[in-house]
C-alpha cells in the first residue's frame, strides 16, 4: 500500500505538461469552446454544480477566457514547483468547468483529466513524517484511487466491447477504419490484419488491468500501450485522449523505474543548461 | 490509528469508490438496478466518465453535419482545414442527430439544434436561410467495410 513516491512527483509533471499542451492546442478553437460556446448543458442537480459548471452558474462566461489563462500558470507553474491544495483545487474546478462549457468537443481522455485531476488535490507531494494518520489515510486513498482509474478505464471499455458483435466477430477495427471520418483507410486492403488489430485491441485492454501488477507484463503492456495510443491518437484526431492515458501510465511506476526516469530528466536538463562549446 | 487500521481503512474507500464508479459505467445488464441508481447520486456530480468509444459496437455508418446556403452551395459545417477540437465538435453533434434520425426523428433536439446553428455562424453571416443534413456513409458489409452506401437526410429545425 506504499506509495511510490518518485512515480507520484513524475505523474504530477505530466499532468500538468498534458494540461499545458492541451490549453495551447486548444487556443485556435477558444472561439468555439469558451468565448462564445456553442450550446449550453444544464449541469447535474445539486449543489457540486457550482464547482463542476461554474460558467453558467456563478461564474460569468466573460470570465472563460480569462480563466484559461490563470489555468495556464497554475499548470505551468505545476511544472516547477510542489503543488499545494488550493492550486490543485483551482486547477481542477477551473479544468472541469471549462470542459464542461465545451461539452461538445470533450472526450475520454479529457474525463479521465477532470477524475485525475480531483484526487490530486489530496495527494501528497512526498513523505511527511509529521503528518497524522488522517492525512495519511487521505493521501493514501487518492493515490490509490487515480492509480485504480487506470484499470477501470480498460475495464470498463473492454466490457462493453463484449457485449458487442462486431468486436466479437472481428470486424471493428475495419468499421473504424474505413470510416471516411477516422481511417487510416489504407487498413482496409489487409482484411486478415484488420481482424488481428480487433483482437489485439480486445487482449490488449482486457489484458491491461492485470498486467499492470507485475513488474514484466506492467512494461510490455505500457509498451503496447504506448503504441496503441499513439497510433489511435493520430489516427482518430484524438491526441489529448491518447496522451491523457499514457500520463496515468506515469502513478504506475515502480519507484526503480521512476528514479531511472528522473535521472535521465535530470542528464536532459544539465545537458540543456550546459554552456555552448562545452563537449565534455 | 495503526498502520494496519490505516491500510484497511485505504482499502474499503478506494474498493467503494471503485465499486461505484464502475456500476456506473459498465453496461447496464452488469450492474443491480440499485447498485446503478446509487451510482448515478454518488458518481454523476462529482466523477462523470464514460467509456464506451467505438463499443459495444463501432458505428456501421459515418456521419458528417453539411450545410446548405440558400439551398445551392453545400459545405461542411466545419471547414477541413479547422482545429481538431472544432472537428470533434461538429463530429459529436453528427453522431447525436445520427441517433435521432435512426429513432425516427429529423428533427434534432433543441439543445444541438442550437449547437449546429452556433457551429455555423461565420457562414450565416454570408448567407440567408441555411438549411442543414446530414450525410452518411453506411457498409452494407461489415466483412467488407470499404464498400459503403451514401444516405442524405435533411433536419427540419423547429426552434427559432
Amino acid at each position: 500500500m506504499n506509495i511510490t513516491w518518485s512515480s507520484v512527483r513524475l505523474f504530477r509533471v505530466g499532468v500538468h505538461l498534458w494540461l499545458v499542451g492541451y490549453l495551447l492546442s486548444a487556443t485556435s478553437a477558444a472561439e468555439w469552446l469558451w468565448e462564445f460556446p456553442v450550446a449550453r448543458l444544464p449541469g447535474p442537480p445539486g449543489p457540486l454544480r457550482y464547482l463542476t459548471h461554474a460558467f453558467g452558474t456563478w461564474l460569468p462566461d466573460g470570465l472563460a477566457i480569462p480563466a484559461v489563462g490563470l489555468l495556464l500558470l497554475l499548470a505551468l507553474r505545476g511544472l516547477f514547483r510542489p503543488a499545494r491544495w488550493w492550486s490543485s483545487f483551482l486547477i481542477w474546478m477551473l479544468y472541469t468547468s471549462l470542459m464542461n462549457l465545451a461539452w461538445s468537443a470533450a472526450s475520454g481522455g479529457q474525463q479521465l483529466m477532470a477524475n485525475v485531476l480531483f484526487w490530486m488535490i489530496f495527494l501528497p507531494n512526498g513523505p511527511d513524517p509529521k503528518a497524522g494518520p488522517m492525512t495519511q489515510v487521505v493521501g493514501g486513498t487518492a493515490f490509490w484511487i487515480i492509480r485504480m482509474q487506470l484499470v477501470l478505464a480498460y475495464a470498463v471499455t473492454v466490457a462493453h466491447k463484449f457485449t458487442g458483435h462486431y468486436w466479437m466477430d472481428g470486424h471493428a477495427v475495419g468499421i473504424v477504419a474505413t470510416d471516411p471520418g477516422y481511417g487510416p483507410a489504407f487498413l482496409g486492403a489487409y482484411p486478415a490484419l484488420l481482424v488481428l488489430l480487433t483482437y489485439g485491441v480486445l487482449i490488449f485492454q482486457a489484458g491491461f488491468p492485470v498486467a499492470l501488477w507485475w513488474r514484466p507484463t506492467r512494461h510490455l503492456w505500457m509498451w503496447m500501450g504506448l503504441v496503441f495510443h499513439l497510433g489511435t491518437g493520430i489516427s482518430l484526431g484524438i491526441l489529448d485522449m491518447a496522451f491523457a492515458f499514457l500520463v496515468c501510465y506515469l502513478i504506475w511506476f515502480d519507484e526503480g523505474t521512476a528514479q531511472a526516469w528522473w535521472a535521465r530528466l535530470d542528464r536532459w536538463k544539465a545537458g540543456l543548461l550546459r554552456p555552448t562549446g562545452s563537449s565534455t | 490509528m495503526s498502520t494496519t487500521a490505516q491500510r484497511w481503512t485505504i482499502i474499503a474507500l478506494v474498493a467503494l469508490h471503485v465499486l461505484l464508479v464502475a456500476a456506473y459505467t459498465l453496461p447496464q445488464q452488469f450492474v443491480p438496478t440499485r447498485l446503478g441508481a446509487w451510482a448515478q447520486v454518488l458518481v454523476r456530480p462529482l466523477f462523470h466518465q464514460e467509456w464506451h468509444l467505438f463499443s459495444p459496437d463501432p458505428p456501421i455508418c459515418s456521419c458528417e453535419l453539411e450545410v446548405a446556403m440558400n439551398g445551392r452551395h453545400i459545405a461542411p459545417l466545419v471547414p477541413n482545414d479547422a482545429s481538431y477540437l472544432r472537428k470533434r465538435m461538429a463530429r459529436h453533434l453528427a453522431d447525436h442527430v445520427q441517433d435521432g434520425i435512426t429513432n425516427g426523428s429529423t428533427t434534432p433536439a433543441p439543445i444541438l439544434q442550437e449547437a449546429i446553428r452556433s457551429m455555423a455562424r461565420d457562414i450565416a453571416r454570408d448567407s440567408d436561410g441555411l438549411t442543414y443534413r446530414l450525410v452518411e456513409q453506411c457498409a452494407t458489409d461489415p466483412v467488407r467495410p470499404g464498400i459503403r452506401e451514401e444516405r442524405i437526410t435533411t433536419l427540419t429545425f423547429t426552434s427559432p
